[in-house]
């Protein structure tokens, strides 16, 4: 009979669990959705500025600007976005693993400048003695441009007063709900994608036929004044991209995460269901048998 | 088409950081050019130039369209035109009673500053809410093909 209580006990602890887990995981899919559709949109803005960018540097040979030059390197750093909660399977571990990863090859704790985005990045870095320059926690709600803005201007200053000589964003890719990938993004010196891999929207020029690329094009007012907008421009977009790729990978994860809980919750609950059945129809089986036997031994 | 021809068009991408606000070829643009208002028409010349917070007016089917965008930049090509701006709102979007809130706090912010930056700050929102304004005004008093100057004096 106690034996029978215990696993009744089991059984409703395990419901309630599954309550709380099936909750999470609803409230996860209705968040995944609109944070998808938010990271699927701000996809053209980033690639187009990149374009942009990477034309604008093409034509000129020695691109005036520091942020696009770069210059040797004493301190680097390293902006990591993870989430402020957990429950929501690997997805900071595999970030911070990436982030480890990453500072090993920078040459350890004593050359990098850390600026953590959600608690649990913060948390992280702090706990290893790691130089945490800059910790925002909270954003992941929903990111807003205002706040990539901030975050990006913070970056460029950093650079600018010589606290980093070299910047790079880590974050988790959106992929689909049950893959994010984590991601290491090189800021500073800012090479944007187009640029990288040639495919802009015109013909790429070599430095030799800068000279008469910009006769072919009017820049206003100038060629600088829109360089150094557009870069303050471009780190932004990366930044507010990375922010809301981020933010729906988070929810993807814990959309996968509290699924996988809830899937586990029920099959406990049918395994212990069966096995108290079968105890219960044991303990009744045993006493209709010593009924039995009692009427037996009268007769 | 009235004449039976079909008109050359422009393919216009207004892109803001939130999301593609329009995709389609058009007869031509008028944009706030970093130094006035330029017009566009397809066959344009390579032109890369910074936006400042205006209206832009598409030009389609005898159709007008405005918006109101924030600074950025834009690219023409002779076939293609990309407008990179902050923010671009098409009139049924804007919200007049907000916009006029942000005009008030704007006026109550020039007036209360004493510092060069936040005169600075409180003269670039109270663009936007006029900008915005401006849009919004187009489409409630239907006055097409008017110029900004004289809608903005009918509206006063």
């Amino acid at each position: 009979m106690e034996n029978l209580r215990r696993i009744r006990r089991h059984i409703r602890v395990i419901r309630e669990v599954r309550h709380i887990t099936r909750a999470m995981k609803l409230v996860a899919a209705a968040k995944l959705r609109s944070a998808q559709e938010r990271a699927q949109a701000a996809r053209p803005f980033a690639r187009k500025i990149s374009e942009v960018l990477a034309d604008l540097a093409s034509m000129m040979p020695d691109p005036p600007h520091p942020i696009l030059k770069g210059r040797p390197v004493r301190h680097v750093g390293l902006v990591v976005i993870a989430s402020d909660r957990g429950l929501c399977g690997r997805y900071n571990q595999d970030i911070l693993d990436l982030a480890m990863q990453q500072a090993q090859q920078m040459g350890g704790p004593e050359k990098l400048v850390i600026m953590a985005m959600g608690r649990v990045a913060r948390d992280f870095f702090r706990a290893r003695g790691f130089n945490v320059r800059v910790a925002h926690v909270r954003l992941s709600r929903r990111p807003t441009f205002a706040w990539a803005e901030r975050i990006a201007n913070e970056i460029m200053d950093f650079y600018n007063q010589g606290v980093v000589d070299r910047v790079y964003l880590v974050y988790s890719q959106f992929v689909t709900t049950t893959r994010q990938e984590p991601r290491v993004f090189q800021l500073i010196p800012a090479v944007p994608p187009a640029m990288a891999s040639g495919g802009s929207s015109l013909p790429a020029s070599g430095p030799g036929a800068s000279g008469l690329k910009l006769w072919k094009r009017a820049i206003e007012p100038s060629a600088e004044a829109v360089l150094n907008r557009l870069v303050d421009r471009y780190m932004q977009a990366v930044v507010y991209r990375a922010l809301l790729e981020a933010e729906a990978s988070e929810r993807g994860a814990r959309l996968t995460a509290m699924t996988a809980a809830t899937d586990n919750a029920t099959e406990l609950i049918e395994r212990l269901s069966t096995l108290y059945n079968r105890q219960r129809q044991a303990v009744i089986t045993r006493e209709i048998s010593e009924v039995v036997a009692g009427a037996e031994a009268v007769h | 088409m009235a004449y039976g021809v079909a008109r050359k068009k422009i393919q216009l991408d207004v892109v803001t950081p939130d999301k593609v606000e329009f995709s389609r070829p058009v007869e031509s643009i008028i944009a706030p050019a970093w130094d006035g208002y330029i017009g566009i028409l397809p066959g344009h010349m390579h032109l890369l130039t910074n936006l400042q917070t205006g209206v832009l007016t598409i030009k389609d089917e005898g159709e007008e369209i405005r918006m109101a965008v924030r600074e950025g930049f834009m690219e023409v090509t002779p076939t293609k035109v990309v407008v990179l701006a902050e923010a671009a709102e098409m009139a049924e979007e804007i919200d007049v009673e907000r916009a006029l809130e942000a005009k008030r706090q704007a006026e109550e912010m020039m007036a209360r500053s004493t510092e060069h930056i936040t005169l600075v700050k409180a003269q670039a929102r109270l663009q936007r809410a006029v900008n915005r304004l401006k849009v919004a005004r187009y489409k409630e008093n239907g006055l097409k093909g008017t110029s900004g100057a004289e809608n903005e004096r009918r509206a006063e």
